[in-house]
């Protein structure tokens, strides 16, 4: 369980984020977001914009 | 400026310290890559044990079929040497965790942060509708839970629903391979369940009636390859999604026969009563379940016969309202309700009929376990159960919510104690040899060992 209590500004892992924002006064546990960011792919991004655009080729089921 | 020395190797001392992270990132790419490469052969070539993650979205543990399912086959690849690592939601939505490994992420390490940076303001289309957001936003939390633990550990992912399947498709290093198993249709489900509830006001034309078309068609799309338990699923994913064919592997689900047994001789203390045919539908009580017919038909049963008592097994969302139904139709004194109960295999041994009439499923484990036991079966048409009864053989499928079709079916087996026997004799035959774990297990080795070789 990440239970440390070390933590950083949350805007350093902008970068798997569509649309980047600052929120200065956001703090996330360094040692949890260190390691998710670091085995994400380079291409991660959120949100899920595929899914979200729903603009898949397809009908649908019934 | 050249990076790599003349053997190939990168040289360091060329390396400007801002570029130090991508090219280490780049350099664990490769060293990755070649990892699997060997990982692949070693598998292929020695028969080593595998790494495996099993994954779903769901709760683990689960009372449950998916949970039933990942368990039985944990048991079978751990007893045959591999290692398998169990992936969920927790039973209290709080967070997800690798249940037998005792690992976790609390959603509270994810949630502020992704609230704050998928606002309303930055991901608009997050927020179009309820469904949409609420799935979504616990998807990501799968995603970044599954990232933490480290997914570069496994020789093959096995996902359990649509959400995972995209899930972990997204999370996962690209030389891992995910075999993406759907044990029924979301988006169907979904569609179903608004079509019966016009109060939420959710139609063919509404953003949450589209969004599950694309989850599904995403999810299923996530994987190497596709496992459906039967060709109605198959067909729906061709014809309605556009999933390729040849992407997908059909085989049934198996049971392991040993645990039924231990389980059911370990007894029930429920009897049976004197000079009465018993008649059982074990089911969670939901809408879905179609419970409602089954008790239907047994309103017009008795006014015909009365050497019959039946066994709900079961509890849910809909029990009161089919407590009143049965108290309506004067049948307090036959119909039973027995509860969730944990000796459910006991029950089916002192039973004599089987029934699922359900408005929706795919290949429920109480249909092979009732075979199993030797019962005939009465199914509903719905989704992949006229799959699992040869008509007139083992048993019968009559239409979705035909109370009166299934009444007759009744009829016909408690009037003919021989042919009842008959029928029950033959479903156990045949269920013993279709529901083989073992043939279920070997046929997931040989999709686990065609994902792996062909990532090479």
């Amino acid at each position: 369980m990440a239970n440390e209590e070390f933590r950083v500004i949350g805007d350093l892992y902008n970068r798997i984020f569509v649309t980047p924002s600052s929120h200065i006064d956001l703090l996330v546990h360094y040692n949890t977001w260190n390691q998710i960011f670091a085995n994400l792919p380079k291409t991660y991004k959120l949100p899920d914009m595929p899914v979200l655009l729903m603009d898949q080729p397809t009908r649908g089921s019934k | 400026m050249n990076i790599f020395s003349q053997t190939g190797f990168l040289d360091v001392s060329k390396c400007a310290p801002i570029q130090y992270n991508i090219l280490s990132e780049y350099c664990r790419d490769l060293m990755s890559n070649d990892r699997s490469t060997q990982r692949a052969d070693e598998i292929a070539w020695k028969g080593e044990g595998m790494r495996i993650l099993l994954a779903t979205f769901w709760l683990i543990p689960h009372v449950g079929g998916v949970w039933k399912f990942m368990e039985q086959i944990q048991h079978r690849l751990e007893s045959m040497g591999h290692e398998v690592d169990l992936l969920g939601n927790s039973p209290d939505y709080k967070k997800f965790h690798i249940y037998n490994r005792n690992r976790e992420l609390s959603k509270e390490f994810i949630r502020p942060f992704l609230s704050a940076k998928l606002s309303k303001e930055y991901s608009p289309l997050l927020h179009r509708d309820y469904n949409i957001s609420f799935y979504e936003e616990d998807r990501y939390c799968m995603e970044l839970a599954a990232a933490y633990f480290g997914l570069d550990q496994y020789d093959v992912i096995h996902t359990q629903d649509i959400f995972s399947a995209r899930a972990l498709g997204r999370a996962k290093p690209a030389h891992v391979p995910l075999v993406a198993h759907l044990h029924g249709s979301v988006a169907t489900e979904m569609k179903n369940h608004f079509r019966m509830n016009p109060d939420m006001g959710v139609d063919e034309h509404s953003i949450a009636w589209k969004y599950y078309d694309s989850i599904e068609y995403y999810g299923a799309s996530s994987g190497n390859t596709i496992i459906t338990a039967n060709e109605w699923q198959r067909s729906e994913l061709v014809e309605y999604f556009g999933i390729p064919d040849p992407n997908i592997h059909v085989f049934q689900y198996g049971l392991d026969t040993e645990s039924f047994w231990k389980r059911a001789n370990m007894g029930t203390s429920i009897e049976r009563p004197a000079n009465k045919k018993v008649i059982i539908f074990p089911a969670r009580l939901a809408f879905v379940k179609g419970v409602n017919v089954l008790i239907s038909a047994l309103a017009l049963l008795k006014p015909v016969r009365q050497d019959w008592v039946c066994w709900i097994v079961g509890n849910g969302e809909m029990r009161k309202e089919l407590e009143l139904q049965v108290a309506g139709l004067a049948l307090e004194d036959d119909v039973l309700f027995l509860g969730e109960r944990d000796d459910v295999p006991a029950l089916l041994t002192r039973s004599d009929i089987f029934v699922h009439s359900c408005i929706q499923d795919n290949q429920p484990f109480s249909v092979m376990e009732a075979q199993i036991a030797g019962l005939p079966v009465c199914v509903s048409s719905a989704g992949g159960l006229p799959e699992m009864v040869k008509q007139g053989v083992t048993g019968f499928v009559t239409p979705v919510n035909d109370p009166i079709a299934l009444f007759k079916q009744l009829h016909l087996l408690l009037e003919d104690d021989e042919y009842r026997i008959e029928i029950g004799k033959n479903a156990a035959a045949w269920g013993s040899t279709h529901w083989s774990l073992d043939v279920m297990i070997e046929r997931l080795l040989s999709v686990y060992h065609s994902v792996i070789t062909e990532g090479r």
